[in-house]
């Protein structure tokens, strides 16, 4: 025997053809039910014709009406809409160019911004971009600390743009790059000194100091590369950015006694290194320098009398240095007195011999003049 | 009812093109068609309103949330992912579930705010003849009292039914459907559906016997007090 559950869905299967015509008070197998199932029947049965269930016909019809005005509503307001939609591909012959316009636009100011990010070479147009992008990411740089960290990040720029123009073809924009990492290096320094004390400044000083080495390092590491100009003003950026450089502190330059007879430059200094050679004028010459007491003495044969505007030296590891300050003796004349630069000339002793390496004067920037030298510079001087 | 055996089933009794039916109607629904919104609209109200009906006391109330879910019906129907005669109903359904708890829920929180309002029911006249079936027969007010209390009860114990079992016998016994059709609605096999109509056909004879009982007694109690309502 079937259970009651399989048993009353018979029954109330059996009434889905004839539920009209045969109600179940007469259906001809009632008496084999059973009587719990007979009256869930009757149950469902009154459920179904309930007349609380069924919908008030004039409420039916009111509704649909509702529901149909909505619906159209609806309707019109997402017509309107594709419409709003479709309306753009009627516009395609204006708006075609138009977009493609702006798109090409953003493409190319796109890559001119990237291109000039990149670019290292002053000469080349898109440097000025590039200065200015950084001028704007400064300027909408809203906090001490991330001004700081633009500077940092700046003064990597510049490094790695030295490291590509370090070759004489690229002299003056290696020369300008070189200043503005000077000048970034203490933008970068003076913003991290003015941040209160805490993590935050405790971090950008370590950074600041890593990239200090680096810098250094890179430095260092290019001067071998750089015609003796490049050279000067690399080993006078080095002076301001701490690192350790030659220091000349007195210069004398002894003429000879006697017409054709010798020259005498003797250098007093820090960071001189055995091998020296001297630099006279911005040009660098083969003679070699001797060590006396701690003094590099240097022996050329002028011709005549000479007047030199700029003595120094030029160490084998690349860093030179020069100056303007020429204390000129005369022992002939038992004369002696100070030479600034183009001075020495009047044969003055002058006693400031020591060497500034914040003097532009005296750090190679451009006053270097172009007097040839040959290899031989002291048998040249001889000549004169 | 007309619809007492309809399926969403193939079968050899000259049905078996309703899905593409349907489906028809539905695609034609989400376009906006008033033909076919009209069609759907027609074949799911008494389902709806007999779901929403047999859980509220008034008519009044069941023809109110019974045009918030046709409403939703119109507003949501190009976003409901329901493909098939099955699916929409359980879709409508549901709506009207959410709809009918809404409701409670509202009702309550009245209820709690409003606390010295007079309870349905207790307003008198004006009142009763709201909650009156419009489409009943009986011209007699006392006829119509009786039925409304019964019909309360009737709700009162069709609430106390689980949605699952609620689903089953609406799905059967007011829109018709055979089991497999109800099975797929709610997700069930065609068994566990046999043995919630039976259970809730059960439980309900069992509620409404409760109350029955009940009420002779209290009838065999006021006795005179009814012979003079009448």
């Amino acid at each position: 025997m079937n259970s009651p559950s399989e048993r009353l869905n018979e029954q109330l299967e059996q009434q889905l053809g004839n539920v009209q015509t045969h109600p179940i008070s007469s259906s001809p197998s009632i008496g084999e039910r059973d009587a719990e199932v007979d009256r869930l029947v009757v149950l469902a049965q009154r459920l179904r014709s309930a007349p609380f269930l069924q919908p008030d016909p004039d409420f039916a019809q009111q509704l649909e009406e509702r529901l149909l005005l909505r619906a159209r509503v609806l309707h019109a307001t997402r017509t309107a809409r594709d419409r709003s939609w479709r309306f753009l591909p009627s516009l395609r012959p204006i708006l075609a160019p138009a977009l493609s316009l702006v798109i090409v636009l953003l493409v190319v100011g796109s890559g001119v911004l990237i291109a000039g990010a990149q670019a290292t070479n002053p000469d080349n147009p898109l440097y000025e971009v590039k200065h200015w992008e950084q001028h704007v990411q400064m300027a909408l740089s809203s906090s001490p600390e991330s001004r700081a960290e633009l500077s940092l990040q700046f003064v990597q720029d510049h490094l790695t743009a030295l490291t590509h123009l370090a070759n004489p073809a690229d002299a003056q924009a290696y020369r300008q790059e070189l200043q503005a990492l000077e000048q970034e290096m203490e933008a970068a320094m003076s913003t991290i000194t003015t941040l209160p004390p805490g993590i935050q400044r405790d971090r950008l000083f370590s950074e600041l100091t890593t990239l200090k080495e680096r810098t250094f390092h890179t430095l260092y590491g290019l001067l071998p590369h750089l015609a003796l100009p490049e050279r000067l003003a690399t080993t006078t950026a080095l002076a301001h950015l701490g690192a350790s450089v030659p220091v000349l502190q007195r210069v004398t330059l002894t003429l000879p006694t006697q017409a054709r007879g010798q020259a005498t430059i003797s250098i007093l200094g820090t960071g001189i290194q055995p091998g020296v050679l001297l630099v006279i004028d911005g040009q660098a010459t083969t003679i070699q320098g001797s060590e006396q007491n701690g003094t590099f003495i240097f022996i050329i044969s002028p011709a005549g009398s000479p007047h030199y505007q700029e003595i120094g030296i030029l160490n084998p590891d690349g860093t030179a240095v020069q100056t303007a300050a020429i204390i000129v003796t005369n022992p002939g004349k038992n004369e002696t007195g100070n030479s600034t630069a183009g001075a020495s000339k009047n044969n003055n002793t002058h006693n400031n011999a020591n060497n500034n390496h914040t003097n532009k004067n005296n750090n190679g920037n451009g006053h270097s003049k172009s007097k040839e030298i040959p290899h031989h510079f002291a048998m040249r001087i001889s000549d004169i | 009812m007309s619809f007492w055996r309809r399926t969403t089933e193939d079968d050899p009794s000259g049905q078996r093109d309703r899905p593409l039916v349907f489906s028809d109607q539905l695609a034609g629904a989400r376009r906006g068609e008033p033909e076919s919104l009209g069609v759907l609209y027609r074949q799911f109200l008494p389902a709806i309103f007999g779901y929403i009906a047999i859980r509220v006391p008034e008519r009044a109330i069941a023809e109110d949330l019974t045009s918030e879910v046709f409403l939703q019906m119109i507003e949501g129907i190009g976003r409901t992912r329901a493909n098939d005669e099955a699916s929409f109903a359980a879709w409508l359904l549901k709506i009207a579930r959410i709809t009918v708890a809404g409701y409670y829920r509202e009702r309550t929180q009245q209820l709690l705010l409003v606390s010295l309002e007079p309870h349905m029911g207790e307003e008198g006249d004006q009142s009763e003849s709201d909650t009156l079936p419009s489409t009943s027969p009986e011209a007699d007010p006392a006829r119509w009292a009786e039925a409304r209390d019964e019909w309360r009860h009737v709700v009162e114990a069709i609430n106390m039914l689980t949605e699952e079992q609620r689903q089953v016998l609406i799905g059967r016994l007011i829109m018709g459907y055979d089991l497999t059709t109800i099975a797929r609605m709610i997700g069930k096999n065609t068994n566990a559906v046999k043995a919630l109509q039976f259970r809730a056909l059960h439980r309900l004879h069992h509620l409404l016997e409760k109350w029955q009982g009940a009420e002779q007694g209290r009838n065999a109690i006021h006795i005179p007090q009814k012979g003079k309502v009448l």
